[in-house]
């Protein structure tokens, strides 16, 4: 499983990684929301051009950030089949016209280009910092927080037991996976369980005593 | 001055099996006791309950104070333990953020914090670490983490629970290095008896709950039918080989 | 299904992160009032199994494999309060760092797949709890409103041929969401046999 998702460029040096996370984050959720409402609301052709400008945008702040661009266009690749779904069927039932098609899919690019630009430049601590400093809920935060620093030791333990798994189970077919892989998720969550217990006895032996509100 | 005196020490699982059963000894300040047993004697539940985490029977004193719940928190400024899975202690998004936290609640305010992390980062040798992500560590990394956050707390009591396990010989001999040079009471739990004797001038054999033998490290480590009795081993060094090297 | 930005138009996302928001203040505030600080990491970590059982695809022997959600197990472990909490962290995640699903159709996941499930998923659950078949029908169910409320809200953005569309959708989510509520089941049973002083534990 592709494990390099966010941390492999934020890490880098640039202009754009140097903004601040209070930037990037304001920046992106603007140009979401030119991208997906303001310009929508434009009048073809000039809609084209709006895109075409934001397309120049994202070019040159990707140039500047020396995140690949082959990364970036891969990622945004892997997630698009969805949305191309939904505008094929779109198309084929008569709803959509040709333009429309071939708009929503930029968009639907575009959109993701964009956030991928923001998590490639500014490490997930950073976006954590920024949401608490912005008064997010501090439960929130901790729960997130606590969240992505386990997701990797899962994905580790799920794929130890996948391979436990087929060498004892090669050849259960059909419904009988269904039950392997859930005691599989089942054993991943008796040991999330016994973990969160260890990880309060840490949080206690260094202070916590509840009182983050 | 004892800082640490145990008394009719027990404690029994939540399915009723015992776990630790009368136990008594005291340790001075500055000492350096290692815990040695085999599985299940109770090791772990021991440094358990000396920092307050499980509630026993008995009597436990810090210092001449009596533990209880109400006063656990408090004490346990005064304690640090390190793990024997750095993955439970170490549940920040960053390294600093791991070796610094809770060291507000020891009265240091964010700037000093910060700098007591980065001292005790670059004691382990970890400079620079401070913005990594302990999942991108490697173990032996990891490992050196949990000793920092232990370091910065600048603890009277610090507790290890199997410190050496699954490092190998380099990493080991970074902690002998380090634990060489920790202040304060020291208690370590372990297997490696090399270790202990390399570390600890006193031991504490404990076995299915109960303690065997307090005392000199050499003298309960080299006595062959001891160990033997209790599921350990006589360690290489105190042995006299007859094809030696 | 996590519903990709660029799909629904301004009124429906401005309703639905309403709706969401909303549940999810009234969740933060009851969940800080109850919760005991040993919870916290709990919560946390099982923020992360739900995010992993939401990035992997389960396989289901026949060829394929279907997407889970976790709604309805989580709410039956913490509650559907903070099993709400955890799966709108999750699907926040999920969005900003894999982009599944956008950013600004957040609001409407989190009301397909978090309040569905876990209020009314977990809702019918309860009317019969503990048994086989209340797990499956909450499943299926959930199933079929939450393929509903997509449906109904990429329509009224003028994204879906609602006549055409909406009975494939009913039809697959119907047997996901059913599919989801028999793993929750071998999953819980599981759980019974191997520690079940988790269940207990549970709210």
């Amino acid at each position: 499983m592709n494990r390099a998702f966010i941390d492999r460029y934020s890490k880098l040096d640039s202009p754009i990684h140097r903004r601040s996370p209070s930037l990037k984050i304001r920046g992106v959720f603007l140009a979401l929301i030119t991208l997906l409402f303001v310009i929508p609301l434009m009048n073809p052709p000039h809609i084209w051009t709006g895109l075409l400008i934001y397309v120049i945008i994202m070019v040159a702040i990707t140039h500047s950030s020396r995140v690949p661009f082959s990364f970036l266009l891969s990622r945004s690749a892997l997630v698009l089949p969805f949305s191309v779904l939904i505008v094929i069927v779109n198309y084929v039932s008569g709803n959509f016209s040709f333009a429309q098609m071939v708009e929503t899919t930029i968009k639907s690019l575009l959109s993701i280009f964009t956030l991928l630009l923001l998590t490639s430049t500014t490490p997930f601590h950073e976006i954590l910092k920024q949401l608490s400093r912005w008064k997010t809920p501090k439960l929130f935060i901790i729960i997130l927080s606590f969240m992505y620093r386990y997701f990797f030791l899962l994905i580790g333990e799920i794929e130890a037991l996948e391979r436990a798994v087929h060498m004892r189970h090669s050849s259960v077919s059909g419904w009988k996976r269904i039950g392997v892989y859930a005691n599989m998720i089942g054993m991943l969550l008796v040991r999330s369980y016994e973990r969160a217990e260890h990880v309060y006895q840490a949080m206690q032996m260094r202070g916590f005593t509840g009182d983050f509100r | 001055m004892s800082q640490i005196s145990v008394r009719r020490l027990s404690y029994t699982y939540s399915d009723g099996v015992p776990a630790l059963n009368d136990l008594e000894f005291q340790l001075e300040k500055g000492s350096r006791t290692a815990l040695v047993g085999p599985n299940g004697a109770g090791k772990t539940s021991l440094l358990l309950a000396i920092t307050g985490l499980i509630h026993t029977q008995g009597e436990i004193l810090i210092n001449d104070t009596p533990l209880s719940a109400k006063n656990a928190d408090s004490l346990r400024e005064q304690m640090s333990f390190v793990f024997q899975n750095p993955d439970e202690m170490l549940f920040m998004p960053t390294v600093i953020e791991d070796v610094c936290f809770g060291l507000d609640t020891l009265g240091l305010d964010e700037k000093m914090a910060l700098e007591r992390g980065q001292a005790a980062l670059s004691q382990v040798s970890l400079d620079g670490y401070e913005q990594r992500s302990a999942h991108h560590l490697s173990y032996g990394e990891r490992r050196k983490v949990c000793i920092a956050t232990a370091l910065a707390r600048r603890s009277d009591i610090t507790l290890f629970d199997e410190p050496t396990r699954e490092l190998d010989p380099y990493g080991r001999r970074n902690f002998i290095k380090l634990f060489d040079k920790m202040a304060g009471t020291l208690i370590l739990a372990t297997h490696d008896l090399e270790l202990v004797l390399e570390t600890c001038k006193q031991m504490i054999l404990l076995d299915e709950g109960q303690i065997i033998k307090i005392g000199k490290t050499a003298e309960i480590l080299g006595d062959l039918q001891l160990m033997e009795s209790h599921k350990l081993e006589v360690p290489h060094s105190l042995t006299r080989h007859p094809h030696s090297h | 299904m996590h519903i990709p930005d660029g799909f629904l138009n301004t009124p429906v996302t401005l309703a639905t992160v309403g709706v969401s928001g909303l549940t999810l203040v009234y969740s933060l505030k009851k969940v800080n009032q109850s919760i005991r600080p040993e919870q916290i990491p709990l919560l946390g970590l099982l923020a992360s199994f739900v995010f992993m059982i939401q990035l992997f695809s389960f396989p289901i022997g026949i060829g394929t494999s279907i997407h889970l959600t976790g709604a309805l197990l989580i709410s039956i472990l913490v509650g559907p309060l903070a099993g709400f909490l955890i799966m709108t962290i999750s699907l926040f995640a999920l969005a900003l760092l894999f982009q599944h699903g956008g950013m600004l159709s957040l609001g409407a996941n989190i009301l397909n797949m978090g309040v569905v499930g876990c209020f009314l998923g977990y809702g019918i659950y309860q009317l019969i709890p503990g048994r086989r078949a209340s797990l499956i029908i909450a499943g299926l169910l959930s199933g079929l409103v939450s393929a509903s409320f997509c449906a109904l809200e990429l329509a009224l953005s003028g994204m879906l041929e609602l006549s055409s569309a909406f009975t494939t959708m009913l039809l697959i989510y119907g047997i996901t969401g059913t599919i989801e509520g028999v793993v929750s089941m071998f999953i819980l049973e599981f759980l019974k046999k191997i520690k079940p002083e988790l269940l207990e534990s549970t709210a």
